[in-house]
């Protein structure tokens, strides 16, 4: 695994939206620097075959960082190294017709809101093969809708409906072939089972488990659901207000996190166990709206937190092996 | 029917004419009890579509006592959140109650200020009460946290402002001490530095913090009831510790009854004392929380138990439910609506009309096949 160069290397990777737009003369200097800082130095990689986990509390930038993953956002600053070749080169609006779009595909948080309600199933399946595939004509088009229709599981008599007259989990299932189309290397999925039932989840689930040893791809997966994330991945990266604060492996994550941070997430998953316990984060996040940089982001909520903390951001720093932490004190929950 | 204890001005309920349906085997334990805060008869719904007849709910029967948290869960669509607003008569002009009644029993000290003579008794029923008494009653002991806290806030009122008139309409406080208790009541969900929010408009304001707000308009005139409806749904789950446990200190401080409905059964488990399951537009079982996970008597709690990601599960431990629910437009909907989901349906189940079975004093389940203890172990197994 580690000879093997990483699919996607993300490094120092830096998105700043500036809160004034527009005509901005009449702003004081101080005004017009002011940027929210939505991701804020992160250095990433990914694995071929390996898929990924992104956790964190919303507003932390999760999205944000996905975006500028898939090139959908223009990156304040940082390199994105995707198969071997820098793709942050390309500009936004360009990379929608290079042949890296058919690698880098996305499944979208709400299914209903990501299809377009004139599209027949097999219209939103075969677009983007009508863009970046090899092959167009109208026979090959419907034998591959109803290959990927067999893949994931939805009925080929479904192809010609819309949207409105499917149910959640086959729009779900739509989103999915369209994203799986073009046979893409790294597959990134924001929430793709959020708007579900939990008894469609389930199904949902495996199907991109199933999916992913059949087409041998890579995922970057986001959920809420933490326990989502603990069925589908290898590897958990914590997020906390545009900064990675604890990587690793699933089970270190979830046995034994290190970060304050972490450990208030773990504790947080409601759970049948009799007294929940939970590790309370009091108070309200730091603003991320240009943050002192010497700073750890989460001062103020954290249990740990002390002087130090105030004068010293904290870096990711390794502890064990694939294990890597971005705090002064890190120990293991008692 | 016996109903002893209502004395309803409000002409007496009459034997629902469906003999059929869940309300046939009825026990005593659901007629109200004198205790109850909130009890609901063979409540029955539905929207008259342009496409026919929604029946969203069919025969509801429950009550809640004060100070109890009760959870509704179920799939999206099996009518809880038109359950809720149907009781808060916040129903769209759409839908329409063939029968069954809301009865709200006002303890003694709350009761609305101007009585007429309808209602000098405790119990009324709130489908038939007027929208002036209506009005009286809802944001004052009967009040709900909505959905989506960032849509139910006026987008351009100060969110100080806010509470501010909901003490205006439904206390009898002096105008100077209306902004104090305004910030009182923003300390008390805990915001930080209620000062600087109270001047605040929604949109400047986190989805915790709004929901926060939300919160406490809700419970600004300390209600009897609370319904809150999916009062966590897109926060992440540091956000929604901090909610639920807030709900719950005040709950436990206000002696305040709360109708926690969620699609979260494990959510629902850490803070319900009790648990309604609900499909369908039908109320399938109702029992206290323990009881519910530990022994499911329903088919379909059972599997809505199995198909959650847990802790100790993989993914092969997670059943899915197959099929959907069914279309409550049909005409020809069988008398139990999971019929076409369930392993163990039998021709008594399409014939003959649901009943609720009483398995122990506090667990109810509308099913003709429970599940036994042998049975759980036998289809976890599978």
């Amino acid at each position: 695994m580690m000879s093997e160069p990483p699919l996607l290397q993300v490094t120092e990777l830096k998105k700043h939206f500036p809160l004034s737009t527009g005509p901005t003369r009449w702003l004081s200097p101080k005004q017009k620097a002011q940027a929210m800082h939505a991701v804020d130095g992160v250095t990433l990689s990914i694995n071929p075959g390996e898929s990924v986990g992104l956790v964190g509390e919303s507003g932390c930038g999760k999205s944000t960082l996905i975006r500028l993953i898939a090139r959908l956002l223009e990156p304040t600053s940082g390199k994105i190294r995707f198969n071997h070749k820098s793709i942050d080169q390309i500009p936004v609006s360009m990379f929608s017709r290079s042949p890296y779009r058919a690698e880098l595909q996305m499944v979208f948080q709400d299914h209903t809101d990501s299809l377009n309600p004139r599209c027949t199933a097999f219209d939103t399946i075969t677009e983007p093969i009508k863009r970046l595939g090899p092959n167009h004509s109208r026979s090959s088009l419907q034998a591959r809708a109803a290959e990927l229709a067999q893949l994931v599981g939805l009925p080929t008599e479904l192809l010609s409906r819309f949207p409105h007259q499917l149910s959640g989990g086959q729009k779900a299932r739509v989103g999915i072939a369209r994203a799986i189309a073009l046979n893409p290397k790294l597959l990134i999925l924001d929430e793709p089972t959020s708007a579900l039932d939990v008894s469609v989840q389930a199904v949902i689930l495996r199907l991109l488990v199933d999916l992913k040893q059949q087409l041998n791809m890579s995922y970057l997966f986001i959920s809420h659901d933490l326990n989502v994330i603990r069925l589908l991945c290898d590897r958990i990266l914590v997020m906390y207000l545009g900064k990675l604060v604890e990587t690793g492996p699933a089970s270190t994550i979830f046995n034994h996190p290190h970060h304050p941070y972490t450990q208030a997430l773990i504790s947080a998953i409601p759970s049948f166990a009799a007294t929940p316990h939970h590790i309370p984060l009091t108070g309200e996040p730091r603003s991320p709206i240009n943050p002192n940089p010497n700073i750890c982001r989460l001062y103020g909520r954290c249990p740990k937190g002390d002087d130090h903390c105030q004068q010293v951001q904290p870096e990711l720093q390794t502890i064990k092996e694939d294990h890597q932490v971005a705090c002064h004190y890190p120990t293991e929950p008692a | 029917m016996s109903n002893p204890q209502s004395i309803t001005q409000t002409p007496q309920p009459k034997v629902n004419p469906l003999s059929g349906g869940v309300a046939a085997g009825r026990g005593r334990s659901l007629a109200s009890s004198p205790s109850s805060l909130l009890s609901l008869r063979n409540l029955s719904l539905e929207f008259r579509t342009r496409t026919g007849t929604v029946r969203a709910l069919e025969n509801i029967s429950l009550q809640i006592n004060p100070g109890e948290t009760v959870g509704i869960v179920g799939e999206s669509g099996s009518g809880k959140s038109v359950l809720a607003l149907a009781i808060m008569g916040l129903l769209d002009p759409a839908a329409h109650i063939p029968s069954g009644e809301i009865l709200w029993h006002s303890p003694a000290n709350q009761q609305p200020k101007q009585q007429t003579a309808q209602q000098q008794s405790a119990t009324y029923d709130l489908l038939k009460a007027s929208e002036k008494n209506l009005r009286q009653l809802r944001g004052k002991s009967l009040s709900m946290i909505f959905q989506t806290p960032r849509t139910a806030l006026n987008p351009i009122r100060k969110v100080g402002k806010q509470i501010v008139a909901v003490l205006r309409c439904h206390t009898s406080l002096p105008k100077r001490q209306l902004k104090p208790r305004a910030l009182e009541l923003l300390a008390s969900v805990k915001i930080p530095d209620p000062q600087q929010r109270y001047n605040a408009y929604p949109y400047e304001l986190s989805g915790g913090l709004c929901q926060r707000i939300m919160i406490a308009l809700a419970i600004a005139c300390s209600p009897n009831l609370l319904i809150a409806d999916e009062p966590t749904t897109g926060l992440d789950v540091t956000t929604q510790a901090t909610v639920m446990t807030l709900l719950k200190e005040l709950a436990t401080k206000q002696q305040m009854a709360t109708v926690l409905i969620t699609h979260d059964l494990a959510l629902a488990s850490e803070y319900c004392d009790r648990i309604l399951v609900m499909h369908a537009g039908h109320l399938i079982e109702s029992a206290p929380t323990r009881t519910l996970f530990n022994a499911p008597a329903h088919p379909y709690t059972h599997k809505l138990i199995a198909a959650i990601p847990e802790p100790h599960k993989g993914l092969h431990d997670l059943v899915p439910i197959l099929g959907n629910l069914p279309d409550l437009r049909r005409q020809d909907l069988p008398p139990c609506r999971f019929i076409s989901r369930c392993d163990l349906a039998t021709d008594k189940c399409n014939n003959t009309p649901l009943q609720r079975q009483q398995i122990t004093a506090d667990h109810q389940v509308a099913c003709w096949h429970p599940l036994g203890k042998d049975q759980r172990g036998m289809m976890n197994d599978e």
